[in-house]
Parts: structure tokens; C-alpha cells; sequence
């Protein structure tokens, strides 16, 4: 295989020849895959302190030394170029370091010895500056001593000398590995013809697949497991193939050292090659029980009844909801798109008028998929209105208030990755914070404030919105865009329309309309019948609570039950929840005061005989079973 | 293919493991008849008792088909370069390559003062079988003392040789003279996970479907194979 050599080892290449100041940024504290054979082995994985001394010494530069503000001056990997530095600045090394302050007056401070060793045109020299990020609190705060210290970096890279080694000249040079380039005073590196900023970035696709596919894929496996199952798929690459792509697509934004970790728990479990994609599962969410491989089919097979029960006069909706789990259970999670693997396992929207079920039924298959309603994790969207609330989604970077705790919806991942994500009312959230979910959706995963990945991969994620049922006239005048006497399609279709028009033409973003793909569920407004279904279901549950809790026996009268049905089922704007604030005020609240007022205990039997609807407020007349008494 | 047994005669070449000798002194102090050199009589032998706790370092072959040095340290490069021209062969099961490999890694060879004439083949690419004459001054205490010899000879030499070679089994038979004392197969799987320090192996040979014959039958039950006070 050709030499796949990464982009910040070519600008390393270029840039070390003709700038004395290089600061290496991004993906520092990884490990990397040294590229060409040389005094690495090719291919090998070091950290990027072996792989520059690896570098450079390659190079034909005769010394080498790294410098932290803990240790001093080291070089762990050839100790006489460490003492050849210390005989060149007229330092002394102790055990293998030679000991020097990064901040302070004497010659003999870090800055102080650096600039020495640069300016010198003897010997070749590169000196690596390790966990710069570390030498001071802020750069911003610094005192007067931090700035003569990074002032003197500065003067050194200036006064850097070339030096003629048998391989050709070359420039004496500083190396600064930092975690985010502004870790440094911006003086030092804007405006700086001497310094280079060279971002190293986690692994692509193509380093991922060399490490993943290449020579070294039998690394990943036992050896009995290898010699027992690749037989299997040498007569079948095709399936080979396809397991590495999606192993490929699992594994995108780890870095070198993650993969390297995938690879020595898939050894250690002796994983099968079939279970290899399930081995970054396991390193990401360090749980071996995935619930949607658990998943009970025959359960889900009755789910559209089960929903039902809970979610009156929705079918339709529920029908399109449980296509959408199907696929995510099956896998067949976009499997028409190029890089499903770390995606989440379903997007719906759910949109339609207040009361409707939405949330209810997000709550419903929370329960029905993982056992547990509480699954089923709620973000009111109207929370995070403001434009910086996406620190609150995904946590504060650090220096910020808040930084510690992390954010609400990366926070939710991390303890349960497995869940039903809610963001209820979408359409109040600032519209910053939709990028983010443009992100979550394309690639599975978000970094939060404090630099943890956190996957979406094994979540579905959920937005409701009322979008579509109000809209505003030409004079800017809110009304109803549907009613109450429009069939479902001419209602759905109405709702899709607005909600189609709303990130098209007033967000302006139809990216976030093309994630979420077909995946519009429209709820149908609560009609009479599912009225009077959702009624009886309330009312019983009034009752039950009432036998189960307070050992009463409530019976409503015929005559009564049809009075309350009619002034609770009058208005079905609201849904669901309108009759549930009908019922709380003619029958609980009324009901609740007569039992007060009449000393009512446990064991009694009542018979509620009329519900006065019209009386302010609404009343109930009821009696003892036993005896006759008026409310 | 026809391959002939390797037959151990220890002191080749020790790769990252516990010697047995090691552990048998750090519990006991170093066996007097061992230094003696006198077979023949209990006395003269080391104490087998901790025999199945112990066990090679494994090898790694599928990072030696990829790595030409060793990873860790841990395995001397001219052991690792053997390992790594031997992985080709060794990972599409070829037993001429486990035999070469025996041979070079001898991981029976510390078993040698306990038993006599060990061989170990390779009737296919998934097992492995180990032979070996049963030492007489072993079998001459009680049946349940001649068991859990035998039983943790047997552990001991499958689980090395599933450390040295990616097989799936390894079936150890025990003789005395033409007699065969004990037959058993221990399965990769079976001994997955299984907590050594804690078995009883007499117990786990069982378990993994070993037979004990020539007088030594175990009569079912965990008190059966106790060892003596």
C-alpha cells in the first residue's frame, strides 16, 4: 500500500523548512500512525512526541529535546542528544532532565536556554515545547513575567540559525504543542511571519480505513477467532466489505488512540469479525446490553394496540411512528444513505394541533422500546430561546459560568444512551441551537463544552411542534390555518405545507427539513369519537384512583355521565388535555368538595346522580348509597 | 497432513510466564528433591497443588502477522521474528507451523519433572493432543490425591498450549504404562472466564468431560475430589 501521509505531516514537512515557529494544535494528545519507514517503524502508532523525534531525527536534526513546565528538559527516547543540549547551553541534566522554570529571571529558565540552543549554528536542533496550554492560567491574565517568558520564545524563533547537517540544511526550530491555539497570548502567534499554525485533526475515513481495513484489520481479532471465522469471509469479501464500511462509519471522530482501544477490547472479548461493530458500541457506551437488541418482536408486534389504548384516534399517526421504529429495530435505518452508522436510530416530527397525543405517544414508545417511560427525556424547547442557550443544551465551554456542570442534552446522553429524545415546541428554540441539531442529526454525535463526544447513535430523536395550525394573514394577523370539519389528508397536508414553508422561506434553513426526511407525523385533531374515548378513559381512572386510594366506590348516573359528556366534548380545540381540564373542573373539583364537605371516609358508596354543568361554580349532586343526601 | 508428535524435554527456550519451579518456591520454598534430583519416592518431587493456576503469557498471532517487532516488550524480538514469519502459516492452520512452533517454544518443558514422556500433536488445525506417562510417585497416594495430579497436569499443559497456538481444544490423555488414567478435552470456550485461582480442577476436568479410569474413577460429587488435608 502507498504511503498515506496526513495533511499535518505534509504542512509539517513544508513549514518546518522555512518557519522557526510551529505550533501544532488540535488532536495533540493522540496517537499517530507514523507514515513512511524510518526510525518509526511505518505505520507504527506513537505518540506525537515519539513521532517527532522519529520526524526530525529522520530529518538528520542532531538533537532533539522536549520541554514541559513539570519535567523540564527530557528526551525519553535518545537520552545523549539530551546531554549534547545540556552541553550546548551550559545546563546540566539530573536523572535524564535538565530542570528549568518556564517563568522567572535566571539565565538559566527554559526561554533562557532555548534561545540559546536556537541560536547556536553548530548543531541542528528542535526544540518541542509539550502541553504548552499548561504553562499559565489564561492568556488573558498574564503577568509580566509570563509575557518576558513567551516574549523570549519569540526573540528566540527570531534569532533561530540554519544549520548545514549531512542531510542537507536546516533550520533550528521551536515546536509548541498546544490542545487550541488561543491556550497562547494572541501576539504571539497573529501577525507572526515566524510561527506556522498547523491543525492536526482526528483520523479521516482514509487513515481510519488503513488502520481499520489494511494489513493491520487481523489486529483486531484473537487469534483462534481470525484463523477459525476469516476463512468465512475471505469466500465472502463482498460481506467483509460492507462490515468494514459500517465499522468505518461507526468509528467516525475517534481518534488513533480510540480506535486503538476498539481494537484491544475486540481482542480481549475474542469478538467475532460479525461483531465488530458492536465492539465500538461496547467501547462507546460501555454497556454490553444493547435494549434494541433485546428488543421483544412480538412485543412490538402488539404496539400499534398498546398505543392505542393510550393514545386515542391517532392511528394514523401511530402507524407512521411505528414504520419509523421497524426500521430502526430491523437496522434499515437510513440504509439508503451513504453513512447511516453513527446516525440516530430515528428522527420523527411529530406536528398537529395542542392535545393531541404527541407527547404522550413519545412517552408510549419510550416505554414499549426500553421498558420504561422515563426513557423518553424532555427538552421544553421554549427554554432555550435565547441565542446562547445552546451552552445550556450542550454545556459551557471552559471559563464559563457552568462549565462544570456540562450540558442538559449532552449530560442526558451520557447517562442514558439509550432514550427517546423530546424536544417539545421546536419552533421556540433560537434558531442557533437547530444547528446543532443539524449536526446530531448528520453525524450521531456532538462534542460538549467540556471536549467529551457524546454519540446519538442508539437514541431516537423526537420534535414536536404546533407549526402549521395558526398562520398569520397579509396584515400579519394570527388565525387559523386548519379546523375542526377538515378530514385528516387536507389537514395533514396543510401542516406539512406550513411546516415545509417555515424552514424553507422563514428559517431559511431546508437542510434541517431534508434530515428529518419523510418523517413528518401529522396528529389529527381529537374528534368526537376519540372525544368520548379519551373521557370514559379519564373519568374511569378518577374513579379507580378514588376505590384504590381512599376506599370509595363512586358510581356516576347515567344521566350524569351524559351531561358531562357534553359540556367536556363542546369544545375539542384543545384535545386531549381541554378534556382533562373539563373533567378536573365538573367532575373532580366538584366532587372532591362534597366529599369534604360531607365528611365522606373510607368504605362509603356514592352515587353521583347529576352533574349541574352551568352552576358557578359546576356542581355535582350526589348521595351515600346508603342514605339520601343532596350536595 | 501426517505430523509427527513434538516430544518436550524442557529448558528450551522460556518465554514470559511463570516458571512452575518459581511458583512452587514462592509458596513452599524451593522442593529439596527437586534440587536432589532423586525420583522415585513423593519426597523427591515438588508439590503439584498450584499447577492450573499458573499459565504462559499468550501469544499474540494476530499482531505478530502484523508486527514484525513486539508490541509490549514483553517477548524477545528474535522470538517475535520467529512468531511473525510462523504467523502466516500458523493463522490459516497449518499444524507443520505448530509444531515448528512447539518445538522453538517448548511451553510443556517446566511440566518435565512431574511427568514423564510428554508429546503433544496436532490432529488438526483446531486441536491439540497431549500425551504423557503418569510419574508413579504421584499415583501412590490415595485416588483422590492420583486425580488431582493427573487433573492438574492436564489443566496446566491446555492451557499453555491454548496460550502458545490459536486451537479451539486441547485433549490431554494420561497414561501408566499402557493404561490410559485420564482422557479428557478442554474446550477454549469452556475455560473462558473460568476464575483458576478458585477451581477445583478435578472438578473442571470433569466438567470439560474428563474420564478418569485404571482405578482412579471419581465417584460424582465436589467432596470426591477434595484434596487431603
Amino acid at each position: 500500500m502507498d504511503a498515506l501521509i496526513p495533511k499535518w505531516h505534509r504542512e509539517l514537512e513544508l513549514f518546518s523548512a522555512v518557519k522557526p515557529m510551529l505550533i501544532l494544535e488540535g488532536n495533540v494528545l493522540d496517537q499517530y500512525r507514523y507514515p513512511v519507514p524510518g526510525s518509526v517503524g511505518e505505520d507504527q502508532l506513537c505518540p506525537l512526541p515519539r513521532y517527532l523525534q522519529g520526524y526530525f531525527q529522520d530529518l538528520g536534526y542532531d538533537q532533539v529535546v522536549f520541554y514541559s513546565n513539570l519535567l523540564g528538559f527530557i528526551n525519553p527516547y535518545d537520552g545523549a542528544m539530551l546531554e549534547r543540549f545540556a552541553r550546548m547551553t551550559g545546563a546540566e541534566a539530573v536523572r535524564g532532565a535538565i530542570p528549568a522554570e518556564f517563568k522567572g529571571n535566571g539565565a538559566n529558565t527554559a526561554p533562557n536556554l532555548i534561545r540559546r540552543a536556537l541560536a547556536q549554528g553548530e548543531q541542528a536542533v528542535a526544540v518541542v515545547l509539550e502541553a504548552v496550554s499548561r504553562y499559565i492560567t489564561s492568556p488573558e491574565r498574564m503577568d509580566q513575567m509570563e509575557v518576558n517568558s513567551f516574549n523570549l520564545l519569540l526573540h528566540a524563533a527570531q534569532s533561530a540559525a540554519a544549520v548545514q547537517t549531512r542531510q542537507g540544511r536546516r533550520q533550528n526550530l521551536l515546536v509548541l504543542l498546544v490542545n487550541k491555539v488561543n491556550d497562547l497570548p494572541g501576539w504571539l502567534y497573529l501577525h507572526n511571519p515566524l510561527a506556522k499554525i498547523i491543525t492536526i485533526e482526528a483520523p479521516d475515513r482514509e487513515e481510519r480505513e488503513r488502520l481499520l481495513c489494511g494489513a493491520a484489520f487481523p489486529s483486531f481479532f484473537d487469534g483462534t477467532v481470525y484463523r477459525t471465522r476469516m476463512p468465512y469471509y475471505r469466500e465472502h469479501p463482498q460481506e467483509l466489505r460492507q462490515l468494514q464500511s459500517r465499522f468505518l462509519a461507526l468509528t467516525e471522530g475517534m481518534t488513533f488512540t480510540e480506535l486503538d482501544a476498539v481494537r484491544r477490547l475486540s481482542k480481549r472479548e475474542r469478538a467475532d469479525i460479525r461483531d465488530l461493530c458492536a465492539m465500538v458500541e461496547l467501547y462507546k457506551y460501555g454497556v454490553r446490553e444493547n435494549p434494541w437488541q433485546s428488543l421483544d418482536a412480538a412485543a412490538l408486534r402488539t404496539a400499534k394496540e398498546d398505543f392505542r389504548r393510550r393514545v386515542k384516534g391517532q392511528d394514523t399517526a401511530l402507524e407512521r411512528t411505528l414504520d419509523v421504529v421497524k426500521r430502526a429495530v430491523t437496522g434499515m435505518n437510513g440504509a439508503g444513505s451513504s453513512s447511516a452508522g453513527g446516525k440516530p436510530k430515528g428522527v420523527l416530527f411529530f406536528a398537529g394541533p395542542t392535545g393531541t397525543g404527541k407527547t404522550e405517544t413519545a412517552k408510549a414508545l419510550a416505554e414499549k422500546l426500553f421498558g420504561d417511560e422515563r426513557a423518553c427525556v424532555r427538552f421544553d424547547m421554549s427554554e432555550y430561546a435565547q441565542s446562547h442557550s445552546d451552552q445550556k443544551l450542550m454545556g459551557a465551554p471552559p471559563g464559563y459560568v457552568g462549565y462544570e456542570a456540562g450540558g442538559q442534552l449532552t449530560n442526558a446522553v451520557k447517562k442514558k444512551p439509550f432514550s427517546i429524545l423530546l424536544f417539545d415546541e421546536i419552533e421556540k428554540a433560537h434558531p442557533s441551537i437547530l444547528d446543532k441539531f443539524l449536526q446530531i442529526l448528520e453525524d450521531g454525535r456532538m462534542t460538549d463544552g467540556q471536549g467529551d463526544t457524546v454519540y446519538f447513535s442508539e437514541t431516537i430523536l423526537i420534535f414536536t411542534s404546533n407549526l402549521g395550525i395558526y398562520t398569520r394573514d397579509a396584515l400579519g394577523n394570527r388565525r387559523l390555518n386548519v379546523s375542526m370539519d377538515m378530514d385528516y389528508p387536507h389537514l395533514a397536508r396543510r401542516v406539512r405545507e406550513a411546516i415545509e414553508e417555515y424552514f424553507k422561506l422563514e428559517l431559511g434553513r431546508p437542510e434541517l427539513l431534508n434530515r428529518i426526511g419523510e418523517n413528518i407525523v401529522v396528529f389529527d385533531f381529537i374528534r368526537r369519537e376519540a372525544g368520548e374515548e379519551i373521557l370514559r378513559s379519564q373519568v374511569e381512572r378518577v374513579l379507580r384512583r378514588l376505590a384504590e386510594e381512599r376506599d370509595l366506590r363512586v358510581e356516576i348516573a347515567p344521566a350524569a355521565y351524559d351531561a358531562l359528556r357534553d359540556a367536556a366534548l363542546a369544545d375539542l380545540s384543545n384535545g386531549g388535555r381541554g378534556i382533562g381540564n373539563q373533567v378536573e373542573s365538573l367532575l373532580i373539583n366538584p366532587l372532591a368538595r362534597w366529599l369534604f364537605d360531607q365528611a365522606v371516609t373510607g368504605g362509603a358508596q356514592v352515587l353521583v346522580e347529576a352533574c349541574l354543568t352551568q352552576a358557578n361554580p359546576p356542581e355535582l349532586r350526589c348521595r351515600r348509597r346508603e342514605e339520601t343526601h343532596e350536595s | 497432513m501426517k505430523a509427527e508428535d513434538v516430544r518436550f524435554t524442557g529448558g528450551a527456550l522460556r518465554r514470559g510466564g511463570y516458571a512452575l519451579g518459581d511458583i512452587v518456591a514462592d509458596l513452599w520454598g524451593a522442593p529439596q528433591g527437586a534440587e536432589e534430583g532423586a525420583p522415585g519416592s513423593p519426597a523427591a518431587f515438588p508439590p503439584f497443588e498450584q499447577f492450573w493456576r499458573a499459565v504462559d503469557a499468550d501469544v499474540d498471532w494476530t499482531d505478530a502477522l502484523v508486527r514484525d517487532t513486539p508490541p509490549d516488550g514483553l517477548t524477545s524480538p528474535a522470538l517475535w521474528r520467529f512468531y511473525h514469519g510462523q504467523a502466516p502459516a500458523v493463522l490459516a492452520g497449518d499444524v507443520r507451523a505448530y509444531l515448528a512452533v512447539l518445538k522453538t517454544a517448548d511451553p510443556l518443558g517446566d511440566l518435565k519433572p512431574y511427568v514423564r514422556g510428554m508429546t503433544v500433536g496436532a490432529p488438526d488445525a483446531d486441536t491439540l493432543r497431549c500425551r504423557f506417562q503418569a510419574e508413579p510417585a504421584y499415583l501412590s497416594g490415595t485416588p483422590a490425591e492420583a486425580r488431582r495430579y493427573l487433573a492438574a497436569v492436564a489443566l496446566r499443559a491446555a492451557r499453555d498450549l491454548m496460550a502458545l497456538l490459536p486451537v479451539c481444544r486441547v485433549r490431554a490423555e494420561a497414561y501408566r504404562g499402557e493404561e490410559e488414567l485420564l482422557e479428557a478435552e478442554y474446550a477454549r470456550e469452556a475455560l473462558q472466564g473460568v476464575r483458576f485461582g478458585l477451581a477445583d480442577p478435578v472438578a473442571l476436568t470433569q466438567t470439560c468431560g474428563g474420564r478418569f479410569s485404571g482405578g482412579l474413577e471419581a465417584p460424582p460429587g465436589p467432596s470426591a475430589n477434595a484434596a487431603p488435608e
